[in-house]
């Protein structure tokens, strides 16, 4: 029977859900506001340090248990509610004109580091309040922490879909507002029979002031040194149209003075056409195109190097990776291609595609990623074309860790294996200093000609270069006399200079476009010749070709180069180069440092007396390291296989969240004994040595198949592991609620820091040793986690 | 004692010790600039290192930079803009190489800070801003120190500036994806086009444009600061 203050279980495992679906959703919806006021990078440095908010929210009960135990009924409302304000709230307070800080300003001025602190503080509050809630239940109903776990699960797992939700039907500003509601009606819901008075007082206040953020959300102002922060101070510079979607705020943006002529040849010598210009998240995506229809008889893309293919061979089928808002589309139909597949995984970008061909019967644009559209497809192409590569001002390597399932050896020899009698793969990239993309792409061409056995690779490669890029033809031939002389006609007459020909006659590499670091080309000649590898090893940058299970295209750094990166930082003279690893590196040091002090912070308050400290310590540390690492690789795994990376990482997480959540319910029915606690993960590091062997070849015959029929292996992959991997954490607290239960928030804390460490220790191992190693370091920590059983003492 | 406190108040009140005073202090950190950051990395233009130590770099910088005007590295100037490092103004003075009786157009005014030192070593220097606030500062500023032959126009950099071409040297510091073709035929035959590439607060090289006839070539140059990350030896 229910006291008049006290709530029922069914309304507390409700609550529980409803905060835990507005915290997921808060998390990516704050990702996607960041990246799109910041960059991507520094998005999840913030949310990495704010999600220490589950850690401190577990130090903090470890502290003061017994008391925020014994006012449970009361607290845990008013947590819910105080984090349903703070939600908005602190959206608006750290783009207050005060509080906001810019990114590339960190370098430049301290005071903007100062905001930068105050930002991680004022973003870790709802984490901070929303998690001391949730640990609070699983503390007080630790005897019932199936139930509650599975409310947790599966509220996350909701929560993930209500932010795509969101995303989509929302605009960005009201974006935290309605999510809010969700830990607001969580709040109501928990709120005992026997309401106290400032309850009475808080509950309508809340309304009220929930009710003013969303009539006055808060502005969101992009960092000024954004591509759409610059734009929109043209003149008459104005937003024609936006919409707020799951892969990023698009923003088509008009100006008398926008132009649109990217590298466009010197030797060009008519007017720019003047373009709207598409942005994703205030990056510049594309521009519309003119109908083909009323191109210019001299159309300007003509005179870029990506122009060269279809001056030397008369293309027919031609494949568009990644086309974008079309300008490669546009090229291919301004040369009478007959048949043009493309693909664009951004649903908002596909649509500005379709319009752009409507009628153009011999344009078939997909909405999928390229690999999925690849590996089914029969046909044979004379030209598949991939986009430029980098930026012309460089991307400072703020999207290192962005894999790029395209530009892998893998996808290259797909590509290849796509390819007509006389077909060609176009690759290009912005020249860049120091030379990385150039090196980079000729380095995983060189292989892909060594591993389909080409005796002589540079009979099959082409490259030029102009003023500001550089375009590679790998053809399946080799190249012949008079597609040689065609390329040099098409230079001779752009003012573009040939970089790699077949034959061996002497070249003018620099007639017209110079370098005063000549060594490029001696690197470029080594690339392709079989003293590679030595090149590959020595220079100062990784170069080597990227894979399927190393597909961080962008990310050049080495290792031994941090320190170095870190010193120049520290000197006010970073170059912006690689950037976005160099963050991911001080995010983990920050997220190790900030966890070790709350960590060791309840041991000065009250030491921790526990008989089991190395079974408390290893078994929930690893719990939470192992399956942030596996949440990772699988978002990974199956972006590739779903082929569109935002419901791919919804799926994969739902279905892991769900049927985690199952077996923590599943778990309360089990009988709680040491051996079924060794043996849980021991059954999941073996699932996991299973799928490291599995999994390739199962996605590889599978990727063709319809999509429903993909998300049902899908469920059956992860749903397995899902439903073994929700039991570990609930027989833990289960058991220690039986034991020691001042041990059980401790317990929270340390899964919580973990969990965090883990996001940003994974992004690490993958950049650095591939997908495969991390899921099996997670198998191995689940057998550790397995062994650390044996330390239970009584 | 107390004497003693009296006359050093006295004498600090009227600038008894002159190194205390703001203007004195920026001449020393400017001739600090000049030996340290430009000619020790290799700049020998005698007239661009005498118009680098004319030209008072803490007046183009926003009041809360001042201090750190001289510094090894780019600064902010609002609207997503910033002031290039001295060496890399140094760099693309020295390579424009024009003398007295030249006449300079540079697109992308900013601060006005490179028209000043082109404007110590040149006939007249023609600048266009796109951003009406920055053009309209930069031009009460340039006005403000006396840069007579400096003429500010808020425009749209594209088109140049038509009615002074042809041009000995032009400097795109606005720098898009593109090199306007306005730009090419307002050079003189044999005249210089510079173009900083790069992030807003790194310049990763310059792109160095020659008009020959009809013909035109590019060099892409590397400043010094960026040799280090690459290899120990100079390019």
């Amino acid at each position: 029977m229910e006291s008049d203050n006290t709530t029922s279980l069914v309304r507390i495992n409700a609550a529980i859900g409803l905060i835990s679906a507005a915290i997921i959703a808060f998390q990516l919806i704050l990702m996607q506001i960041l990246s799109y006021i910041q960059w991507y990078h520094f998005a999840y440095m913030i949310i990495s340090i704010a999600l220490l908010g589950f850690g401190a929210a577990g130090t903090f009960l470890t502290i003061f248990q017994k008391k925020l135990e014994k006012n449970y009924y009361t607290l845990f409302p008013l947590l819910l509610i105080v984090t349903a304000i703070l939600i908005p709230v602190v959206v608006g307070i750290a783009n207050s004109d005060a509080v906001r800080f810019d990114s590339l300003l960190i370098f430049q001025d301290s005071r903007h580091i100062g905001r930068l602190i105050l930002s991680y503080f004022i973003f870790f509050l709802p984490f901070l309040t929303g998690a001391l809630a949730i640990g609070l239940s699983f503390s007080k109903f630790a005897d019932q922490i199936g139930k509650i776990y599975f409310s947790n699960l599966i509220g996350s797992g909701i929560g993930g879909i209500i932010a795509l939700f969101i995303m989509q039907w929302i605009i960005p500003e009201q974006q935290s507002f309605a999510v809010a509601v969700l830990a607001f009606l969580g709040g109501i819901v928990s709120l005992p029979k026997n309401k106290k008075t400032f309850l009475h007082i808080l509950t309508p206040l809340s309304t009220l002031i929930l009710a003013i953020l969303f009539f006055y959300p808060p502005r969101l102002i992009p960092s000024e040194y954004k591509d759409i922060s610059k734009t929109m101070l043209l003149p008459d510079a104005k937003v024609e149209y936006e919409k707020s979607t799951p892969h990023g705020f698009v923003q088509i943006v008009s100006s008398p003075v926008l132009r649109y002529a990217p590298g466009v040849s010197l030797a060009y010598q008519d007017s720019f056409p003047v373009r709207k210009v598409v942005f994703n998240n205030g990056n510049w995506m594309g521009c519309l195109l003119p109908s083909p229809l009323e191109q210019n008889k001299t159309n300007i893309l003509d005179y870029t190097p990506q122009a060269l293919p279809y001056h030397i061979n008369n293309i027919k089928n031609a494949m568009i990776i990644n086309a974008g808002t079309g300008e490669n589309v546009l090229l291919a139909v301004s040369h009478q291609v007959a048949r043009i597949t493309a693909n664009e995984t951004n649903p908002e970008i596909f649509k500005i595609l379709c319009q752009s061909f409507e009628g153009f019967y011999g344009v078939q644009p997909y909405e999928t990623l390229p690999r999925t559209l690849l590996t089914p497809d029969t046909s044979r192409y004379d030209l598949i074309e991939l986009p430029i590569i980098g930026s012309f001002f460089g991307n400072s390597g703020l999207n290192a860790v962005e894999p790029r399932y395209e530009l892998t050896l893998e996808a290259l020899q797909e590509m290849w294996n796509k390819l007509s009698r006389e077909g060609m793969i176009s690759l290009s990239c912005w020249m860049d200093y120091p030379v990385r993309n150039a090196y980079r792409l000729l380095s995983t061409i060189g292989l892909l000609l060594d591993k389909n056995n080409i005796n002589h690779p540079p009979q099959h490669v082409v490259a030029i270069r102009s003023w500001c890029a550089i375009t590679f033809l790998v053809k399946k031939s080799p190249f012949k006399r008079d597609e040689i002389n065609k390329v040099h006609l098409f230079c001779e007459n752009r003012m573009f200079d040939p970089l790699v020909l077949p034959g061996n006659q002497e070249i003018d590499r620099d007639k017209y476009n110079m370098l005063q670091d000549t060594a490029f080309f001696t690197h470029v000649d080594q690339l392709l010749s079989p003293n590679k590898k030595t090149l590959i090893q020595q220079y100062p940058y990784r170069i080597h070709p990227t894979t399927d299970n190393r597909p961080f295209f962008f990310q050049f750094v080495r290792f031994k180069q941090i320190p170095q990166l870190l010193t120049s930082i520290r000197e006010k003279n970073f170059p912006f180069l690689d950037i976005g690893y160099v963050l991911i590196i001080l995010t983990f040091i920050q997220i190790v440092f900030i966890a070790a002090i709350f960590i060791l912070l309840p041991l000065s308050f009250s030491p921790w007396k526990s008989k089991n400290k190395k079974w408390v310590f290893i078994y929930f540390s690893g719990l939470g390291l192992a399956y942030m690492f596996l949440e990772m690789v699988f978002i990974q795994q199956f972006t590739f296989y779903f082929g569109e990376p935002t419901y791919a990482a919804s799926a994969t997480l739902s279905i892991l969240l769900f049927t985690s959540g199952l077996g923590s319910y599943y778990s309360g029915k089990l009988q709680n004994s040491n051996k079924i606690r060794r043996a849980l993960p021991l059954i999941i590091a073996a699932i996991l040595i299973l799928y490291a062997f599995i999994l390739s070849p199962i996605f590889s015959a599978t990727i063709g198949i319809e999509f429903p029929f993909k998300i049902m292996i899908a469920t059956v992959l992860l749903g397995v592991l899902g439903f073994f991997l929700g039991m570990p954490f609930p027989l833990g607290i289960n058991y220690l609620s039986g034991k020691n239960t001042d041990d059980i928030p401790w317990a929270w804390a340390l899964n919580g820091y973990f969990s965090v460490i883990s996001t940003v220790l994974a992004t690490i191992i993958s950049v650095e040793a591939g997908y495969l190693l991390l899921l099996l370091i997670a198998a191995f920590i689940y057998a550790l986690v397995s062994i650390a059983n044996v330390w239970i003492k009584g | 004692m107390k004497k003693l406190c009296t006359l050093i108040i006295i004498l600090l009140n009227v600038g008894f010790f002159p190194s205390l005073s703001g203007q004195d202090k920026f001449e020393i950190k400017r001739k600090e600039m000049i030996k340290k950051q430009i000619q020790a990395r290799g700049i020998t233009d005698k007239k661009t290192l005498k118009a680098m130590e004319a030209v008072p770099r803490h007046l183009f910088v926003p009041e809360e930079y001042q201090d750190r005007a001289y510094d090894d590295g780019p600064l902010p100037i609002g609207y997503g803009q910033t002031i290039s490092q001295p060496y890399i103004v140094a760099y693309m003075t020295e390579l424009l190489n024009v003398g007295p009786d030249d006449v300079v157009l540079e697109i992308g005014t900013g601060s006005g800070y490179q028209a000043a030192v082109l404007s110590r070593i040149v006939k007249k220097v023609y600048t266009v801003e796109i951003i009406e606030e920055l053009g309209l500062a930069a031009k009460e500023r340039l006005k403000t120190l006396n840069y007579d032959n400096v003429e500010v126009k808020i425009g749209d950099g594209y088109y140049g500036w038509e009615e002074h071409a042809p041009y000995d040297g032009i400097i795109v510091t606005a720098a898009s994806e593109y090199i306007p073709p306005p730009l090419i035929q307002q050079l003189k035959d044999k005249g210089r086009m510079i173009i900083p590439v790069g992030s807003p607060f790194s310049v990763q090289n310059l792109m160095l444009v020659e008009k020959s006839g009809d013909k035109i070539k590019t060099k892409s140059l590397i400043p010094v600061r960026f040799v280090p990350l690459t290899r120990k030896s100079k390019p």
